[in-house]
C-alpha cells in the first residue's frame, strides 16, 4: 500500500559538451493503488524515470518518495519495489521457481521452505505451476512473461515497475495478457508505473496516463480526458489511432478558414482573435461524409484500407491528407469526390506556435450533453 | 531444401537433373578435400607414433604406419629419462595459469562491459594493444624483471609471467561474452537485492561460462605448448624443472640420432594435449562459433 | 547448481542492514564494488609488470651496451641501430622473415577458409566427414611448436629415416635436400608452419560462417545468384571483418615466429631460415649481446606495428569494429 510522488525529478548524462537531459523537472504522482502508465515515443525519458524510481539510475536533481519517504539514496531492495522488464531479463540458468525465489533469498531472511511456498501460491495465481522446474530456454514467451510477472509478484512490493512488459509478445497473446495485468494489479491492489511506446496499451489499461516527450511532461490524466481534451498537439497526435488530422487555419469574423476548408468558430473559440492563425484539429472518427460541396471541405478519396466493421479513408482537400474513419465497407469509394463534416464538440484548436490547445472543450462527451446543441453551427 | 522443385524443372527439361549432378560434383570435391585434409594434418602424428613404436634398426627400412616387429624399447627408454617429471611440472604450470586468468581476466572482462567510466574505450583498445605484441619481442627485458624479482628457475614465477602475457587476449574475448549478455539480467539481479559482486557470482557467471571454457582451454593449448618463456625462464634451474617443450628439445639435442626416442618422446608430448583438446574441442568450437569474437 | 549464499550470512546480511537503517556498511561495499577500478587493478598490474614495463625497458635497453655476462652498463645511443643497419646479417634476416610471413599468411588463410568452407558445407548438406576433418586439424594446432619442429625435421631427414625422402627414393626420384638446401629450407619451414597455423584461420573463418544469417542465401537465391555469385556477394562481405581479424593474428604470429623454425632448422642452413626473432634471441643468449638485441626487437616491433597499420587501411573496417 503505497502512494508513489516524484518530484521535480531531473536526470541528466554524460558530461560538459555531451551531456543530455533525459528528464526535465518531472512531477508526478501515483496514489495507492493506481495503475500509472508512463506513455510517449522512444527518448521520451520514459524509462529513465522508471530506472530512477527503481534505484537503477542514480537521480541528478529531485525527490522520489515511495509512502512519504524520501528514497533517492536507497538501494533498490531497500525501496519496497519490483520489475518485470521487456525482455523478461530470467536467469537462464535457473528454473522458474528458482527465478522467483531469488530476490527473496537475497533480500529476506526467510527459510527455503517458506520461499518456496512464496513461489508455490503466487504460480498457482498466475497458473504457472506446472512451469515452475523448467528453465527459462525452454519456456514460450507468454510463459517467461507470466514468470516474470510471478518474479515481482513474489515478493510484495509496495510498487510494481513495468518496463514495456509485452512488447516482446505476438499480438493476440498481447492482448490476453494485457487484460491479465490489469486484472492482477486490480486484485492485488499494488500500486504499478508502467512504461509503454503503445498508446493502445496505455489507454486500454491506465487508470491514468502520463504522456512525456523529450523529458517533459505534457499532460497526465485519465485516458479518455487525454484523448478527448488533449493540452497541446503533441498529446493530441499522440493519442488516438490513426493520429488526429491537423490542419492550418486563420479565424475571419465566425469563420475559420483553411486551404479549400471553412467552419464556423465553435462557440468556446468567441473569445479568440480574428485574423490570427491556429491548427485546427479533428479526429478521423469524428469526421462524417457528407455530399460533396457540402460540409466543411471536400476532397477526393484516394484510399479507402477496410478494416471490417470500419474502414479508413484517405482524403486528398487541397494539399493535405485528411484520414477518415467510415463505417464498414462501402462508405466511399476510391476516387469519389466527397464533402466532410464534423460536429463543433469534436474540434481542437491549437496554437500553431506552441501546440498548446486553445478554448479547450470542458467536459467529456455524456457529461454535459446540452451544453452543445447537436448542430454543429452552435 | 528446395531441391524438389529444382529437380522437377530438371527432369521436364532435359530428363537429366542439372542441380542433383552439379550437387554430387560439389559433395565429391568436399569429400575430397576432408581426405586430403585428413592425410596431410594426421600424418605426421602416425608417422611419429609408428617411429616410436620400432625398434632402432627398424627406422631405415619399412615405410609401413604399422611396424613389423612393434617394440615399446623405446617407451621405457624414454620413461626413465625424467619425462614424467617434466609432464607433471607442464601439467601443474598449465593449470594454475588457467585458473590465474581465468580469476584475474572475469573480474575484468565484467568491469569493460558493464561500467561506463571516463577513458574506458581508450583502456580497451589499449589492453588489445598489447596482444599486437609478440611476447618474443620483451623477452629479454622479462628475463631481467623476472631476474630482479628472483622469480626466475621457478614454477611460481613461470605462471605468474604466463598470467601476465596471456591475459589481453583473454580479455578481449570474455568482454565479448559479457556483451551478448543483456544487461537487463544485471538490473533485474539488482531489483532483485544484489551488489556487483553478487550479481557476477550468481546471475552472470552461468551464462558467461561458454566463454569462461573458451578462455580455459585455449590458454590451457597454450601454456601447455609454450617454449620460449619457459626455456629462458626455467634453463638454468636442471632438468627437474624442465617443462615438456622445454625438456623434450634439450633430450633431441642430446640423443641426435636416436629417432625412436626422440619419436617417443614427442609422442608422450603430443598424446596428453591431443586427448585433452579432442574431449573439449566440441565445447571450444561452440563457444567461439556461438558467442563473441565479433570484428 | 544455484548457488546459494549461506544462511547465516544471508541473516546476518539481512539484520545488519535493517538494524543501520540506509545501510552504512552494506553501502560502503556498494560503492567500492561500484568503482571499475576494484575490477580491473589485478588484470591492470599483471599487464603493467609483465607487458608494458617490459615494453618501455626494452626500447631502453636498446639504446644500451647492456651485457648478459656484464653487470657494466652504459649508454651508447643509437649505436646499435646503426650497427644492426649496417650488418649483412639483418638484412638477410629480413628478407627470410619477409619471405616467410608472406608465404604463411597466404598458405594458411587459403587453406583456412578453404577448409572452412568445406566443412560449413558439409555439415549445411550433412555430409559424413566435417567433424572428424575439424577435429583433426585442430588437433595439429595443439601439437607444441618445438614437437611440430622436431616431427617434421625427422620426417624431412635426407636419409631413409625421413619418410618423405624415402617415399620418394622408392617412386625413383632423388633425395630432396628439404633441410639442407638454403630455398628448400624455407619451403619447409612453411609447410610445418602452415601445418599447425592453418588450424587457427579454419576455426576463425568458421566461426564467421556459422555467423552469416543464413536468411542473405535464401535472398541471394530468389534473386538470382548462383554458388560462385553467393560466395562472392554474402559470404566475403559477410566475412570481412573475420578475415581482417584472422589476417592480423597470422601476420603478427609469422613475424614473430621463433619456437618451430628453432626445432626444425635453428635457422640454418646457414643464416637461410634465421627470422628476426631467431636472430634476436641467438644475439641475446648466445652472443649475450642484449643491447643489440634489443634493438633487433624494436625493430621487430615496428615491423609488425607498421605492417598491421598498413591493414588498416587497406581493409578500411573503421564501421565494423
Amino acid at each position: 500500500m503505497a502512494r508513489l510522488e516524484i518530484d521535480g525529478l531531473r536526470k541528466t548524462f554524460g558530461r560538459g559538451e555531451d551531456r543530455i537531459e533525459a528528464v526535465s523537472d518531472l512531477s508526478l504522482s501515483a496514489a495507492d493503488g493506481e495503475f500509472l502508465v508512463l506513455v510517449g515515443p522512444s527518448g521520451c525519458g520514459k524509462s529513465t524515470t522508471l530506472n530512477c524510481v527503481a534505484g537503477l539510475e542514480s537521480v541528478t536533481d529531485g525527490e522520489i518518495r515511495i509512502d512519504g519517504e524520501v528514497v533517492n539514496d536507497r538501494r533498490p531492495e531497500d525501496r519496497d519495489i519490483a520489475m518485470v522488464f521487456q525482455n523478461y531479463a530470467l536467469y537462464p540458468h535457473m528454473t522458474a521457481a528458482e527465478n522467483m525465489a531469488f530476490g527473496l533469498k537475497m533480500t529476506t531472511g526467510l527459510s527455503a521452505a517458506e520461499r518456496r511456498d512464496r513461489v508455490e501460491s503466487t504460480a498457482e495465481l498466475l497458473d504457472i505451476g506446472e512451469l515452475l522446474e523448467k528453465k527459462p530456454r525452454s519456456l514460450s514467451g507468454g510463459q517467461k512473461q507470466r514468470v516474470a510477472l510471478g518474479r515481482a509478484i513474489v515478493r510484495d512490493p509496495a510498487v510494481f515497475l513495468m518496463d514495456e512488459p509485452l512488447s516482446n509478445l505476438d499480438a493476440s497473446l498481447r492482448s490476453t495478457m494485457r487484460t491479465e495485468i490489469q486484472q492482477l494489479q486490480d486484485d492485488l491492489g499494488v500500486t504499478t508505473v508502467y512504461v509503454t511506446h503503445d498508446q493502445t496499451e496505455a489507454m486500454t489499461m491506465a487508470d491514468r496516463i502520463a504522456i512525456l516527450r523529450e523529458g517533459e511532461l505534457q499532460q497526465i490524466g485519465e485516458p479518455l480526458d487525454c484523448y478527448y481534451r488533449p493540452k497541446n498537439e503533441f498529446v493530441a497526435g499522440f493519442i488516438g489511432e490513426p493520429a488526429m488530422n491537423t490542419v492550418r487555419v486563420t479565424r475571419r469574423g465566425d469563420t475559420l478558414v483553411g486551404d479549400a476548408l471553412e467552419y464556423p468558430v465553435p462557440r468556446r473559440a468567441d473569445g479568440l482573435p480574428s485574423g490570427e492563425p491556429f491548427t485546427l484539429g479533428i479526429r478521423p472518427e469524428a469526421i462524417e461524409i457528407v455530399e460533396a460541396g457540402t460540409g466543411a471541405a471536400t476532397g477526393t478519396v484516394e484510399v479507402v484500407e477496410p478494416l471490417g466493421e470500419t474502414s479508413h479513408a484517405y482524403l486528398t482537400v487541397a494539399d493535405a491528407t485528411v484520414t477518415v474513419t467510415t463505417d464498414g465497407p462501402g462508405a466511399v469509394e476510391e476516387g469519389e469526390r466527397v464533402g466532410i463534416d464534423f460536429p463543433a464538440q469534436r474540434v481542437h484548436l491549437f496554437d500553431p506556435d506552441t501546440g498548446a490547445a486553445v478554448a479547450r472543450r470542458e467536459s467529456l462527451p455524456g457529461e454535459v450533453t446540452e451544453e452543445y446543441p447537436a448542430s454543429r453551427h452552435d | 531444401m528446395g531441391g524438389n522443385t529444382d529437380t522437377t524443372v530438371g527432369r521436364l527439361r532435359s530428363g537429366v537433373s542439372w542441380s542433383r549432378l552439379r550437387r554430387y560434383c560439389y559433395d565429391g570435391i568436399t569429400y575430397l578435400v576432408y581426405a586430403l585434409a585428413i592425410g596431410f594434418f594426421l600424418f605426421p602424428v602416425l608417422w611419429v607414433l609408428s617411429l616410436s613404436l620400432r625398434t632402432e634398426g627398424a627406422v631405415y627400412t619399412s615405410l609401413e604406419l604399422i611396424p613389423a616387429e612393434p617394440s615399446l624399447d623405446s617407451y621405457r627408454e624414454v620413461l626413465d629419462s625424467g619425462i614424467l617429471r617434466w609432464l607433471w611440472n607442464t601439467l601443474f604450470v598449465t593449470v594454475l595459469t588457467v585458473a590465474g586468468i581465468i580469476v584475474v581476466t572475469t573480474p575484468a572482462a565484467y568491469a569493460f562491459s558493464r561500467f561506463e567510466f571516463r577513458g574506458r574505450r581508450s583502456l580497451l583498445l589499449a589492453v588489445l594493444g598489447f596482444q599486437m605484441i609478440s611476447p618474443i619481442v620483451i623477452v629479454l627485458p622479462l628475463y631481467d624483471i623476472m631476474r630482479t624479482l628472483g622469480l626466475t628457475e621457478s614454477h611460481a614465477g613461470l605462471v605468474l609471467l604466463y598470467i601476465g602475457l596471456q591475459i589481453p587476449f583473454s580479455l578481449w574475448l570474455l568482454k565479448g561474452y559479457f556483451d551478448t549478455i543483456p544487461t537487463e539480467l544485471d538490473k533485474a539481479a539488482r531489483i532483485d537485492g544484489c551488489n556487483r559482486l553478487q550479481t557476477l557470482r550468481y546471475v552472470l557467471l552461468r551464462p558467461v561460462m561458454p566463454g569462461i571454457a573458451v578462455v580455459a582451454i585455449f590458454n590451457f593449448v597454450l601454456t601447455w605448448s609454450e617454449f620460449v618463456m619457459a626455456y629462458t625462464m626455467l634453463s638454468p634451474g636442471g632438468e627437474d624443472l624442465y617443462t615438456l617443450s622445454m625438456g623434450i628439445y634439450v633430450f633431441d639435442n642430446q640423443l641426435a640420432t636416436q629417432w625412436t626416442n626422440v619419436a617417443a618422446a614427442a609422442v608422450v608430448g603430443i598424446v596428453p594435449i591431443i586427448a585433452f583438446f579432442v574431449a573439449l574441442q566440441r565445447y571450444f568450437v561452440r563457444g567461439l562459433t556461438e558467442g563473441a569474437v565479433k570484428g | 547448481m544455484t548457488t546459494e549464499p549461506p544462511a547465516a550470512e544471508r541473516s546476518l546480511w539481512a539484520r545488519l542492514r535493517r538494524t543501520v537503517g540506509d545501510g552504512t556498511v552494506a553501502d560502503f561495499v556498494d560503492r567500492g564494488v561500484s568503482h571499475p577500478l576494484f575490477w580491473l587493478l589485478p588484470a591492470l598490474l599483471f599487464i603493467g609488470v609483465f607487458q608494458l614495463y617490459p615494453m618501455v625497458e626494452v626500447f631502453r635497453m636498446s639504446l644500451t651496451d647492456t651485457s648478459l655476462i656484464s653487470s657494466q652498463e652504459s649508454y651508447v645511443w643509437l649505436e646499435n641501430y646503426r650497427r644492426l643497419l649496417g650488418s649483412e646479417r639483418f638484412y638477410s634476416t629480413l628478407r627470410v622473415t619477409a619471405i616467410y610471413s608472406v608465404g604463411s599468411i597466404v598458405l594458411q588463410l587459403g587453406l583456412g577458409l578453404g577448409l572452412a568452407l568445406a566443412i560449413d558445407y558439409g555439415v549445411r548438406r550433412g555430409l559424413r566427414g566435417p567433424l572428424l576433418t575439424r577435429v583433426v586439424v585442430l588437433s595439429a594446432w595443439v601439437v607444441p611448436g618445438i614437437i611440430i619442429g622436431l616431427v617434421w625435421r625427422i620426417m624431412l631427414l635426407e636419409t631413409d629415416v625421413g619418410v618423405v625422402n624415402n617415399a620418394l627414393g622408392r617412386l625413383g626420384f632423388e633425395v630432396v635436400p628439404f633441410l639442407s638446401d638454403a630455398g628448400m629450407a624455407v619451403v619447409s619451414v612453411i609447410a610445418a608452419g602452415a601445418w599447425r597455423g592453418t588450424a587457427f584461420s579454419m576455426i576463425m573463418f568458421y566461426a564467421g560462417l556459422k555467423r552469416v544469417p543464413e536468411d542473405l542465401y535464401r535472398a541471394a537465391k530468389v534473386d538470382g545468384a548462383g554458388p560462385v555469385a553467393r560466395f562472392r556477394y554474402v559470404t566475403l562481405p559477410q566475412l570481412k571483418p573475420v578475415v581482417f581479424v584472422v589476417t592480423i593474428l597470422v601476420t603478427i604470429y609469422s613475424l614473430n615466429s621463433f619456437d618451430l623454425i628453432f626445432a626444425l632448422t635453428n635457422g640454418g642452413p646457414g643464416r637461410a631460415t634465421e627470422v628476426i626473432a631467431l636472430a634476436m634471441y641467438k644475439s641475446a643468449f648466445e652472443s649475450y649481446q642484449m643491447g643489440m638485441a634489443a634493438a633487433t626487437a624494436v625493430v621487430l616491433l615496428v615491423v609488425t606495428l607498421t605492417v598491421t597499420a598498413v591493414y588498416f587501411r587497406v581493409f578500411d573496417i573503421s564501421e565494423e569494429i
